[in-house]
């Protein structure tokens, strides 16, 4: 059991990594936009480093950016109001959390099945994005993989949180 | 029953569950789901699992909001802050209070590039605090100060709240930014005043610095102006129609990575400041796609045009609407976090407050405005959790002794934006 949660949580840090370069493509991306606009403008049009996709790259680009580093931050990134559970016992909060995790996996396991589905709708029907013409398919295949891992990760969690609470 | 009751007792059941300490953003989903699968069907339901986080996600508007967290991240991680209070000190050390004044409009500055009110508290107060206690002044005026300045960074844009907002909203990011500027000043302004009251009424409370010279003086503009450029770049980029706010925001997040390198950021700082701002991204999202799925219930709940028939039917004057809404707001700022707050409470307010015949943006910034009050206001006050963190020392209710000047001063900018909106308007 240990392996496998120190996998899942290797995974889930691979996974924060990427996406940590995700938000730098988003970032870069708009710079080169703006600065291939600015010089399109100062040369009046002679100069044409302009892109097509650039508002496709930065939106997956987001997209990955947040479906990766959630099962990271599954645990750790969540805003709880803990003014009215004070005098809880730390057991009690133990399994609140625990049930509030696994909470987190069903929605990662809900998203994964319907992802997972939306892959072979679009498969069969070929569809692309607009401007770069990827793929669809491939766009739902990675965020599956995310979200899948955000499941597993859920419940892994969840059951170190419910073990924690019993000690 | 009907559909706006299942809503109501949805509402209900969710906000059992935050004070059961679940998690906000698996709230908003759980309740979101629960009652969407109610009122239409199961199946509908599962599907916004697809369409929920992926129209979110890949929303091209959402994506300036890792990138303010990237900006205030490095700012922080710079250490710029140490060079603008300086900076500020040597303006306003002599006068007795002067280094309260200084630790202030430090933080007014530092919200110019940081979006968030807690990394604008935690910067200024790593900084300012042990200072201020070396100068003997009272820790209660010391704290209080540095956590009611943070909430400068919720409304002097680049603000993420703002941002939230205009984008729940259906509003234009730029201008809710420009309408963000006087209110944000303003706010500065009336912490200062503050400050002097509490300084003439109780000068045991803070002492006189050392006086400067002019040369040090201008020698201590220097901290201002990393700032000033990137803020004249963003503000003057959106306000001048170069940038996108996207784009703002992503030319904000390299200006400051430019000035941290040249400060001497490591890679480790630069790696550290990555995962900081995936941590707060993540927190964010979550909750984004959560408050996405709950809005699908709200709308075939209709609980808001059903709150709408409602207190249309009571015939209310504007201002008693107005005044509800502003106090549900305070009281849920007392116990909830602020960004989290807007996403749950905007969508069910929001068409009350425009039937009303409110405009968005000067609600948005009232609104804001009202939920920064939550920051510093007990019993959650998460700024003064903050200041409490970097100065273990000090008592919690002597940071809360120490904020109550400044909540005056805020109920007074409040007064002051309704009594005359074109301070919030006048600049669009």
């Amino acid at each position: 059991m240990r392996t496998i949660m120190d996998a899942a949580k290797k995974v889930a840090f691979y996974m924060h990594v990427a996406s940590g370069v995700f938000l730098i493509v988003m970032m870069v991306t708009i710079i080169l936009d703006v600065i291939s606009r600015a010089v399109f403008g100062a040369t009046q049009g002679n100069v044409d480093l302009t892109f097509n996709g650039g508002v496709e790259i930065v939106s997956y680009s987001l997209l990955f950016c947040v479906l990766f580093a959630f099962p990271y931050s599954v645990r750790r990134g969540q805003v709880i109001v803990d003014l009215f559970t004070g005098g809880m016992s730390e057991r009690l909060k133990g399994i609140l959390a625990g049930i509030y995790t696994l909470g987190f996996g069903l929605l990662g396991f809900g998203m994964t099945v319907r992802f997972y589905d939306a892959v072979w709708r679009l498969h069969d029907s070929g569809e692309t994005t607009q401007d770069l013409l990827i793929p669809m398919e491939y766009i739902y295949g990675v965020a599956t993989f995310a979200v899948a891992v955000l499941a597993v990760r859920g419940v892994l969690v969840a059951l170190q949180q419910f073990m924690d609470s019993g000690r | 029953m009907s559909a706006a009751l299942i809503g109501y007792i949805c509402i209900a059941g969710m906000l059992i569950l935050i004070a059961l300490r679940c998690p906000i953003a698996l709230a908003m989903a759980a309740t979101g789901f629960i009652g969407f699968a109610s009122i239409i069907a199961f199946d509908p339901a599962v599907a916004l699992l697809e369409s929920g986080p992926i129209e979110t996600l890949s929303n091209y508007s959402f994506s300036p909001i890792p990138m303010f967290i990237l900006m205030g991240v490095f700012a922080s991680k710079a250490r710029m802050s140490s060079e603008l209070f300086n900076g500020a000190k040597s303006f306003f050390g002599a006068w007795r209070g002067g280094m309260a004044l200084a630790a202030v409009t430090s933080c007014g500055v530092f919200s110019a590039i940081s979006g968030s009110s807690l990394a604008t508290a935690a910067s200024m107060a790593r900084v300012a605090l042990p200072e201020m206690k070396k100068n003997g002044y009272a820790p209660s005026l010391a704290a209080g100060t540095l956590a009611a300045g943070g909430t400068l960074g919720i409304m002097i844009p680049p603000s993420i709240a703002l941002l939230l907002y205009a984008l729940i909203t259906e509003q234009s990011v730029g201008q809710m930014f420009i309408a963000g500027v006087i209110p944000g000043l303003l706010g500065l302004l009336l912490y200062c005043g503050a400050i002097a009251v509490t300084v003439w009424l109780k000068p045991e409370l803070a002492q006189q610095g050392e006086s400067t010279t002019i040369k040090e003086k201008i020698v201590g503009l220097k901290g201002l102006v990393p700032f000033g450029g990137i803020f004249t770049l963003i503000i003057g980029g959106i306000y001048g129609g170069f940038f996108t706010p996207t784009e703002a925001a992503a030319v904000g997040a390299l200006g400051a990575l430019v000035i941290a390198i040249f400060r001497g950021m490591t890679f480790k700082q630069f790696k550290e400041s990555i995962e900081e701002t995936l941590f707060l991204a993540a927190m964010i999202f979550f909750m984004i796609v959560g408050a996405e799925i709950f809005g699908y219930f709200l709308s075939v709940s209709r609980i808001s045009y059903d709150l709408v028939d409602l207190v249309v039917g009571w015939d209310l004057p504007p201002y008693a609407i107005l005044f509800a809404v502003l106090v549900l707001y305070m009281l849920l700022g007392c116990v909830m976090d602020s960004i989290a707050m807007l996403l749950l409470t905007v969508p069910v307010v929001y068409p009350v407050i425009v039937a009303a015949g409110f405009d968005p943006i000067w609600f948005g910034i009232i609104s804001v405005i009202t939920v920064e009050l939550g920051l510093i206001t007990p019993p959650v006050g998460m700024n003064v959790f903050v200041l409490k963190s970097v100065a273990p020392e000090i008592p919690i209710q002597e940071i809360f002794k120490g904020v109550f000047p400044f909540v005056l001063s805020d109920f007074v900018r409040l007064a002051l934006l309704i009594l005359f909106p074109w301070l919030a308007l006048g600049l669009l």
